[in-house]
């Protein structure tokens, strides 16, 4: 028997909310067969109406083990390693757009030395209230910018699990990690450092995925990502593996740390620094102003149709000095104290 | 749902990826890397030829400023006269780091300093500048044989350059004010060794010559008793009186009577309030000394000679050689030697900013010495020290 081309693979865990827009949208690009939902003990009515629309192609572990298990379990169970050449693992809040699989596919046949271990393609946000346009702004320049660049750089720090294909054997190498709270992350590292091939950024595929739109619920989520992040750092002993990478995440955590010590002591300073010489930070801001914000809020403003964007600035600012905050916090806890205690935190959908 | 653990919170992480992407997208652009490069000789070629166009249109606009002789100023080809003139320098408060380079770049040229360490206060007392090197400053002018003869002014410190005629005439109006302050002179100079005073109060008011003649006379009894100099410096004025500002408060015939000094501060004919143009033109220098030896005995004049320009933009600010050479280079700007002043003129832009600056040179500042020495006019004092052209000082040696 011929190996299948793609699977998608969609882990889930209470999300009755959400999950009929995923499968609808995976339909549109792949055939029902192809289609696989993990139920990793929801109490809701996930796995029914996973069940209504695929049939034999939903599991349900009764025990939640988390997603990294969940992968594993539907790996095992409909033997997709073998199966398919590639498997794309989605979010189940995320929604692939229609052209996601024209776009991404061509990349991995095209590869016939088999030097890609996966695409990752380009995730957007919906934009509807101030926080998910800052969530909308961060995406264009973490991606258009930011991993764009590691691409080229071979450092592709992240590979979303709402927005990757694996190439299925890369999973015969290795189990995906668990024991840390990206598991996306860890799993990209993983790639890099059992060298299992390039990681090829191609923003014209495309998912759409929901962010926060409150500020608690912002501030967990990247409570939950900056502690990834640096359990992460821990875990494959990042910067000392000589790899491109180590160099990538090493520059971006310095710039995270640096940034969140200037903002806490900003809090403090400020008052001084006015009556000493404003124009100490002036320059600095000016700099940050007219070379990043300007030009990044421009570029998000017309690529994305969101005109009104300038009107955001301040809150994207007060977003950006919060970020640095979190990110400060979140090395305190993990890297100065070791406390690698992992919460599960899911964003209330809407 | 976990999509980007970046904190997305700074911009050199940003730059750094701009510059691989362009990096990465020129590489497969040769050609662009070479249209780039063509891009980049035409403007540097096209700012070459603008910046020489300007040169000489700098070089016309300088050789026909009115007011100015139009004739090139000879030569001059012997300077042995300035060994016979003695220099002098007022030293300011606020820029002491470079005053102290300068009195150690001055190899003995200078013979005097007048550093501007007091003030007239608002109450008419005297009051101390907030100097922070007044002893490094005196030591090494005291280790050069440099004597001190300290000036005290009437700036007012809320204003920039700005002079206050209130206390002035607080003072002049109140003779026992006067009695305590002349008396507290004579005291600091001896208890700091100074060789005595220089008293330069500007926009005094008109009607208050008589008084101020009346002050000088007591003043100057009061220092010769105890074997200290005065000096008093005045603004430039001519026969007719109406050559710049308001100059009415000041008799030169009376005050060089009393006076051992009188500095005529010959410069400032053009300044931050007016248009640009030279610190000193050279017929106006004439005609104030045309009048000054017909009124003060010639061993009693000493010329003030500007060591300093002016930047004129959409802010105007006074700047020293060193600043204006600095600041025309960094922009990429060009300057000329004026044919009637031989004071140099520069332009340079920043962004729509359009700045001229004045400033004098060791040639101009030559200039000024000898004609100086043609009408025997043999004490100098430069306002100021710091930041000059050093070539200066080799004038003397």
């Amino acid at each position: 028997m011929s190996k299948r081309n793609i699977a998608i693979l969609i882990p889930a865990h209470n999300e009755a909310k959400v999950i009929q827009k995923t499968i609808d949208a995976a339909l549109l690009v792949v055939s029902k067969k192809d289609v696989y939902v993990v139920d990793d003990g929801s109490t809701d009515n996930t796995p029914n109406i996973a069940i209504v629309e695929l049939g034999q192609n939903v599991i349900t572990i009764s025990t939640r083990g988390g997603k990294a298990e969940a992968m594993s379990a539907a790996f095992n169970y409909f033997n997709l390693i073998n199966r398919y050449n590639y498997i794309m693992p989605i979010d189940a809040d995320t929604v692939i757009s229609v052209d996601f699989i024209k776009n991404t596919l061509p990349i991995l046949k095209r590869d016939t030395k088999k030097q890609i271990a996966c695409v990752v393609g380009k995730v957007m946000g919906v934009n509807h209230r101030w926080i998910t346009t800052y969530r909308v702004w961060e995406y264009e320049i973490a991606q258009s910018i930011h991993k764009h660049a590691q691409s080229i750089e071979d450092a592709v720090i992240i590979c979303p699990g709402c927005s990757t294909v694996y190439r299925s054997e890369i999973f015969k190498k290795i189990q995906i990690p668990t024991g840390t709270l990206t598991e996306d992350m860890d799993l990209t590292f993983l790639i890099h450092r059992e060298k299992l091939g390039k990681i090829v950024y191609n923003g014209e595929s495309k998912v759409i995925t929901q962010d926060p739109a409150y500020i608690k619920d912002y501030v967990k989520q990247l409570n939950r990502w900056y502690t990834g992040f640096w359990q992460c750092l821990i875990k494959h002993n990042i910067p000392w593996g000589g790899q491109m990478l180590d160099f990538e995440v090493g520059l971006i955590a310095l710039e995270g740390l640096f940034n969140g010590i200037l903002v806490a002591s900003l809090i403090f300073l400020i008052p001084f620094v006015l009556k000493i010489n404003p124009l100490i930070l002036a320059i600095p801001a000016g700099v940050d102003f007219f070379l990043f914000m300007i030009p990044t809020v421009i570029y998000t403003g017309i690529k994305n149709k969101i005109y009104h964007i300038f009107l955001y600035i301040p809150f994207f600012y007060f977003l950006r000095f919060l970020s640095s905050l979190i990110f400060l916090y979140c090395f305190m806890k993990v890297v100065l104290s070791f406390d690698l205690k992992m919460t599960w935190y899911k964003a209330a959908r809407y | 749902m976990s999509q980007q653990p970046i904190p997305t919170v700074g911009s050199i992480v940003f730059l750094i990826h701009i510059a691989v992407i362009v990096i990465s997208w020129l590489k497969k652009r040769p050609i662009i890397i070479v249209l780039i490069i063509l891009l980049l000789t035409g403007v540097f070629s096209a700012r070459y030829i603008y910046g020489n166009s300007q040169r000489q249109k700098l070089e016309s606009y300088t050789s026909t400023q009115k007011n100015h002789k139009d004739e090139k100023t000879e030569p001059i080809t012997d300077i042995n006269f300035v060994k016979d003139q003695r220099f002098a320098a007022w030293v300011p408060w606020w820029d002491e780091d470079r005053v102290i380079t300068s009195l150690q770049n001055s190899h003995g040229a200078l013979q005097m300093i007048s550093p501007v360490w007091y003030v007239l206060g608002p109450n008419g007392t005297l009051q101390e500048n907030p100097t922070k090197q007044k002893e490094k400053i005196k030591d090494v002018a005291i280790n050069s044989g440099i004597v001190i003869l300290p000036t005290i002014n009437n700036e007012n410190g809320d204003v920039k350059d700005g002079f206050d005629p209130k206390r002035v005439s607080l003072l002049l109006n109140n003779k026992s004010l006067q009695q305590a302050f002349i008396n507290n002179l004579t005291n600091v100079a001896n208890e700091q060794g100074f060789i005595g005073w220089d008293i330069d109060w500007e926009l005094k008011n008109k009607d208050e010559e008589l008084l101020f003649t009346e002050f000088i006379k007591d003043l100057s009894e009061q220092l010769h008793k105890n074997n200290l100099l005065l000096s008093v410096s005045v603004q430039a004025k001519t026969e007719d009186d109406v050559k710049i500002g308001d100059t009415k408060g000041e008799n030169w015939t009376e005050l060089s009577k009393y006076a051992d000094e009188v500095r005529i501060m010959a410069y400032d004919f053009h300044y931050d309030q007016s248009d640009p143009g030279s610190l000193t033109p050279l017929d106006d220098l004439e005609t104030v000394l045309d009048y000054a030896v017909k009124v003060i005995p010639p061993n009693k004049i000493v010329l003030g000679i500007p060591l300093y320009g002016y930047d004129w933009g959409s802010k105007t600010e006074s700047v020293q050689f060193t600043d204006a050479i600095d600041r025309i280079q960094k922009n990429g700007g060009t300057y000329v030697r004026d044919t009637a002043s031989e004071e140099l003129v520069g332009n340079y832009r920043q962004l729509l900013d359009k700045h001229t600056v004045w400033f004098t040179d060791k040639t101009s500042v030559l200039r000024i010495l000898y004609i100086a020495s043609n009408y025997d006019v043999q004490k100098i004092s430069f306002w100021r020290l710091g930041g000059e052209d050093p070539e200066i000082w080799k004038l003397k040696q």
